[in-house]
């Protein structure tokens, strides 16, 4: 059945990328968000390379391993959150205005894996610069890489 | 003695009066005005000031006075400003407090760069001084980290500054010495490097024979805190504290300018040493003089040198006493009247004062080493750049000889042919050792900077010299140099050993950030560890200015965190925000001093033992001396790294002298995958190509010079984007404008532009157009930037422009000024962002490689360029036993990850694991591998989940071999 063996994958994957974030400062094998994908697709996420198919100013899904927070000073003194993540098919450019970031500042600051739904904004050739407007933050999808790896003293060894 | 500035003979001088309103008298000449302010102020200090924000024309107006109204405004100001048309400005700060002096002066006082200690800053300490209408104060800190700063502040609110310091003796005592005179100055940095040798705090005591060598032009202060004969006193040792006062009197150069320190902290016993102090003092005929010791300014922060000592105890694990009571504040001259009933002593520290009153730092002026005669060196410069030129261009075209001219008349002019050979004698070693380099700076726009020292051509990129160098300024030009990181010490090292004895690294004074403050004041308020990780979770590292109140009350994710519950740790942390905590090296400022540098700062070592000085890269330019900035840009080191795997391969890339207009580089650069590409990695950047998309070298040169904050508000980004692309029609205000504006589509972008526009439109000198653009990104708002307006409009119209079109035009050009980019700095970067991007685009394997092992590059981790390789199809394998060692390698046409990244495993076992392979062969099962190298079951278990010894256990020897043959 094909679902199964892409279910077997992901578990693999899963299991791999549980042993390199135990013993490792990198993942070789792939993307840690390789194996989290089924269970975000079934939230509706969708990966960074889909992005090139929906049309701007679409509400999107998306998530991602946290790669930086930039807030560059501005002259009104407006923080402006530029959050970078990524997943296994490429960068994400979140930006957070301080509207958003009065519920959802300490989660992105706090987690690993962030899940946020926005609105995606297309400019220059081709709608090539991609960014999302953040509007929330998916709590059940957000937080410690941990969260979402298999506990192996949990599941009975 | 007065050292009054004299103008030259053409220009006029502003004298300005300033008290409750503004009164400018335009009477006579320079000397006229002088003497009215020697009439007015008596002995004062001259200042050179930068025109401060508080320094605004009169909201009333200003007004020509009468000779009446003139008397009157002497009598009723506060403050005197003095400024010409150079754009010099002498202040003289209230000069009402000299009809009302008080006679107290505080002589030991220690602040904040006595780390960890005192707890004020400089130019708090001046402020402080002032409103308590003291004349004069001294400081007198464990080193001279702070003398520049606090002189600098001092002089201009009119306070006589004391440069002292506090040392360390032979017997574990201490005492104060003070400056008298330029020869005490250089023996007390004398004396402080003995004290620093071998450190970057004090380590060593004084030895009699150092300090009977170096103590002319010293005034020493016996008797103080933490003095032998204070504690032989205490003790009732008279005779003791009678032989060491003997000791030092014997000792000293002028044992005349031996003073005993009074001190009177409301301890008991305290009046009882004063008064065996003073007994002391007049049998051996010495004067005393009053002290408080002082480490703050008021007594309530008393708790802030608890908190700092307390983070010595608990934090650095030293051990030292705080003071024992509040009473060690800078305290007023009635209370030190009513505390040292001895009013010799209150009155001998004015007369110390006066002692010292000869001394002043060399501020202002500048003094550059001289390798050569100056015609010398001109000779030898104009061969070296002719003969450059005569390789690079075959025949030279006439305008490279124009340019030619131009700058070396201009080097010329200002005496800086040596300089140039000196940075030229570094980068020639560079040269030699194959070490990666580049000029960063308005100093790429220079033609003789390329021929010296290489980098872009200024003409072919429509580079401007006088952005660089120009007849107007008065300061040393910068050229900084970046090297590749990983050698930059070889440069350093070398270019010591071409000035033996007359260098030092520039040092960098770190102060509390707002995280530091509540980490470091929590430690000592004795918090436990993990309770401040708690506290301090989601706090910035810096607030940029904001407060940590504001900070707590406006970020959101600080909302529910536990330090909003903390009061005293808040109040504490706020205190220490942007107190100077340590000193360390700068990594790259080199000073080379005309002479020996332990006249100009004591030295001390870095941890790698280097000689570095108590002089911030702001001090040395206050002292005029020479500092080269070899930095390090660990892009170099990716990009030799990079290179080597290529010619290992047998690929020989010439990256420095290839043409700039490769088509797969800029197509690479237009789908936006610009991870590791200098400069142009960050989120915006990235944006900001998916827009551009660039073509050739000059779009790359927009690009880094575009995304910056002014142009970005501005909207400019906008405007230049559609016009790059056609979309719009290119506007310029006038065609006298279009050899300045044409190239950016009209859009007003780099600080070279402005320039241009106030040379060709108003016909103003590139000198003057330079020191245009300097105020206008200092201060607008400024009386300076009134008279440059006239100056500029005045020029337009007598080149025939209309009085509304240079109004608009100086309003861009000034507001481009402010935040214009320099364009030979953006030029020189995008050279190197080129490289860069053609590795990534033509040999990525190598490119990733070469940036995984640089060290920390650019604002990406390992993990995210792995992922992009892996996404470009090259494939990343875990790290394993019988491949790879301390950094990332080829495997095959994939990308190997070194040993170190498994958790425990340092760069000494991985090199232990290579070894062993190297030595004696693969390991062939994992028992092998045991048996070979003794490690801990916790590396082994590590390393196994890592997959590092995957097909060992199956006796895969067809696996192994492939692995370690990859």
């Amino acid at each position: 059945m094909p679902d199964g063996r892409s279910r077997e994958t992901a578990d693999g994957a899963l299991v791999k990328t549980y042993n390199e974030a135990a013993s490792m400062s990198v993942f070789c094998h792939a993307h840690p968000l390789t194996g989290l994908r089924p269970r975000l697709a079934a939230h509706g996420v969708i990966k960074a390379q889909d992005l090139r198919r929906v049309p701007s100013e679409s509400r999107v899904r998306v998530a991602g391993i946290l790669v930086i927070v930039h807030t560059p000073p501005t002259r009104s003194g407006r923080r402006v959150m530029f959050i970078t993540m990524e997943d296994e098919t490429g960068l994400l450019d979140v930006v957070a205005f301080p509207e958003a970031q009065k519920d959802h500042a300490r989660s992105i600051l706090t987690s690993e894996v962030i899940t946020v739904e926005g609105i995606l904004q297309r400019q220059g050739k081709d709608g090539r610069s991609k960014s999302i407007v953040l509007e929330r933050v998916i709590p059940a999808l957000t937080g410690p890489l941990s969260k979402f790896l298999p506990d192996k003293e949990r599941n009975g060894r | 003695m007065h050292r009054w500035w004299t103008p030259s003979g053409s220009e006029t001088v502003d004298v300005v009066y300033r008290s409750h309103g503004w009164v400018k008298p335009r009477v006579g000449a320079w000397d006229e005005r002088k003497k009215y302010a020697n009439y007015l102020l008596g002995s004062v200090f001259p200042v050179k000031a930068g025109l401060g924000r508080g320094d605004r024309r009169s909201p009333a107006g200003e007004y020509h006075s009468s000779p009446q109204m003139l008397n009157e405004c002497r009598e009723s100001a506060t403050e005197l400003v003095i400024s010409t048309t150079s754009h010099h400005e002498y202040r003289y700060a209230d000069i009402s407090r000299k009809r009302s002096m008080d006679t107290f002066v505080h002589l030991e006082v220690q602040s904040a760069y006595s780390f960890l200690w005192g707890t004020f800053n400089p130019e708090d300490l001046v402020r402080e001084v002032a409103s308590l209408g003291q004349q004069a104060v001294a400081l007198t800190d464990e080193g001279l980290y702070g003398a520049v700063r606090f002189y600098k502040a001092a002089v201009t609110a009119g306070i006589q500054p004391i440069v002292g310091a506090r040392l360390f003796l032979w017997d574990g005592s201490f005492i104060t010495l003070l400056v008298k005179d330029f020869s005490g100055y250089g023996n007390l940095c004398r004396l402080l490097s003995v004290a620093f040798e071998g450190g970057t705090s004090p380590q060593n005591p004084i030895s009699k024979q150092d300090l009977s060598h170096w103590s002319k032009g010293l005034v020493c202060l016996a008797g103080g805190r933490g003095s032998g004969i204070r504690s032989s006193l205490e003790k009732g040792g008279m005779d003791a504290a009678r032989f060491k006062l003997l000791e030092l009197k014997e000792i000293l150069h002028t044992p005349e300018h031996l003073f005993v320190v009074l001190l009177n902290h409301g301890n008991p016993a305290d009046p009882g040493i004063m008064e065996q102090a003073v007994r002391l003092a007049s049998q051996l005929h010495l004067p005393v003089a009053a002290s408080n010791a002082v480490a703050f300014l008021k007594p309530q922060d008393f708790l802030i040198h608890r908190t700092m000592t307390g983070i010595q105890q608990r934090h650095h694990h030293r051990n030292v006493e705080p003071l024992p009571n509040d009473r060690f504040f800078l305290a007023s001259g009635e209370e030190m009247k009513r505390r040292i009933p001895y009013p010799q002593a209150i009155e001998n520290t004015g007369h110390v004062a006066s002692l010292c009153r000869e001394f002043s730092l060399p501020v202002g002026k500048l003094h550059p080493p001289s390798l050569q005669r100056p015609e010398e060196a001109s000779r030898k410069l104009s061969a070296l750049c002719l003969k450059e030129m005569s390789r690079l261009h075959r025949p030279v075209p006439p305008a490279y000889l124009r340019q030619f001219d131009r700058e070396t008349a201009a080097i010329d002019k200002l005496g800086l042919a040596d300089f140039f050979l000196l940075v030229k004698m570094v980068v020639d070693f560079a040269r030699k050792q194959g070490i990666r380099h580049s000029v960063r700076g308005s100093a790429a726009g220079s033609l003789v900077v390329r021929l010296l020292l290489g980098g872009v051509d200024p003409l072919a990129h429509n580079l401007l010299f006088e952005r660089f160098i120009n007849e107007g300024r008065g300061d040393m030009p910068d050229i900084d140099l970046d090297f590749d990181s990983d050698r930059r010490d070889e440069v350093i090292h070398h270019t010591m050993s071409l000035f033996p004895r007359r260098t030092a690294m520039v040092c960098t004074i770190h102060t509390f950030k707002v995280r530091s403050a509540v980490r470091l004041a929590a430690r000592s308020l004795g918090y436990r560890l993990d309770e401040i990780d708690r506290l301090a979770s989601c706090l910035p590292w810096s607030l940029r200015g904001r407060d940590l109140n504001a900070a707590l009350e406006n970020l959101p994710e600080l909302k529910d965190s536990p330090l909003q519950h903390e009061g005293r740790l808040i109040e504490t942390a706020a205190k220490l925000t942007n107190l100077p905590f340590q000193s360390s090296v700068h990594l790259g400022g080199v000073i080379v001093a005309p002479d020996d540098i332990k006249v100009w700062t004591p030295v001390g070592s870095s941890p790698k033992g280097l000689p570095v000085g108590h002089l911030d890269k702001d001090d040395v330019d206050a002292l005029g001396l020479l500092k080269l900035d070899l930095l390090g840009l660990r892009m170099h080191t990716a990009i030799r790294k990079a290179l080597e795997i290529l010619r290992n391969k047998g690929t020989i890339l010439d990256l420095d002298r290839m043409p700039l207009d490769d088509r797969k580089t800029y197509a690479l650069l237009r789908s936006t995958e610009s991870i590791g590409i200098f400069q142009l990695e960050s989120p915006g950047q990235r944006n900001l190509l998916g827009r551009l998309q660039p073509t050739r070298f000059g779009d790359l040169i927009s690009e880094i010079s575009l995304f910056r904050p002014g142009p970005v508000i501005g909207n400019m980004v906008e405007v230049y984007l559609k016009r790059r692309h056609g979309e719009e029609p290119t506007r310029i205000p006038h065609e006298d404008l279009i050899p300045a504006l044409a190239e950016t589509y009209g859009v007003f972008l780099f600080q070279e532009q402005v320039l241009r526009i106030v040379h060709i439109f108003a016909g103003l000198s590139y000198a003057e157009a330079d020191a245009f653009r300097r105020a206008m990104t200092k201060d607008r708002k400024s009386r300076k930037m009134d008279l440059l307006k006239q100056h500029f409009i005045r020029g337009a119209i007598a080149k025939g422009h209309s009085r509304s079109l240079a109004e608009r035009v100086f309003q861009q050009a000034s507001t481009l000024a402010s935040y214009g980019f320099c364009k030979a700095h953006a030029a020189s970067f995008a050279h190197i962002t080129y490289q860069s991007a053609y590795l990534k685009a033509h040999h990525p394997q190598a490119f990733y490689l070469g940036l995984l092992n640089a060290g920390h590059v650019g604002s990406y981790p390992p993990s995210v360029m792995l992922n992009e390789a892996r996404r470009r199809g090259i494939p990343v394998y875990p790290p394993h036993i019988n491949a790879g060692g301390t950094e990332y390698e080829a495997a095959g046409s994939g990308i190997r990850a070194p040993l170190v990244v498994v958790n425990g495993v340092g760069p000494a076992m991985a090199r232990r694991i290579v070894a062993e392979r190297r030595k004696r062969g693969p390991f062939r099962s994992r028992e092998e591998f045991l048996s070979r190298l003794s490690l801990p079951d916790r590396i082994v278990k590590v390393l196994s989940t890592a997959g590092a010894l995957e097909g060992l256990d199956k006796g895969e020897w067809a696996l192994i071999r492939e692995v370690a043959n990859a």
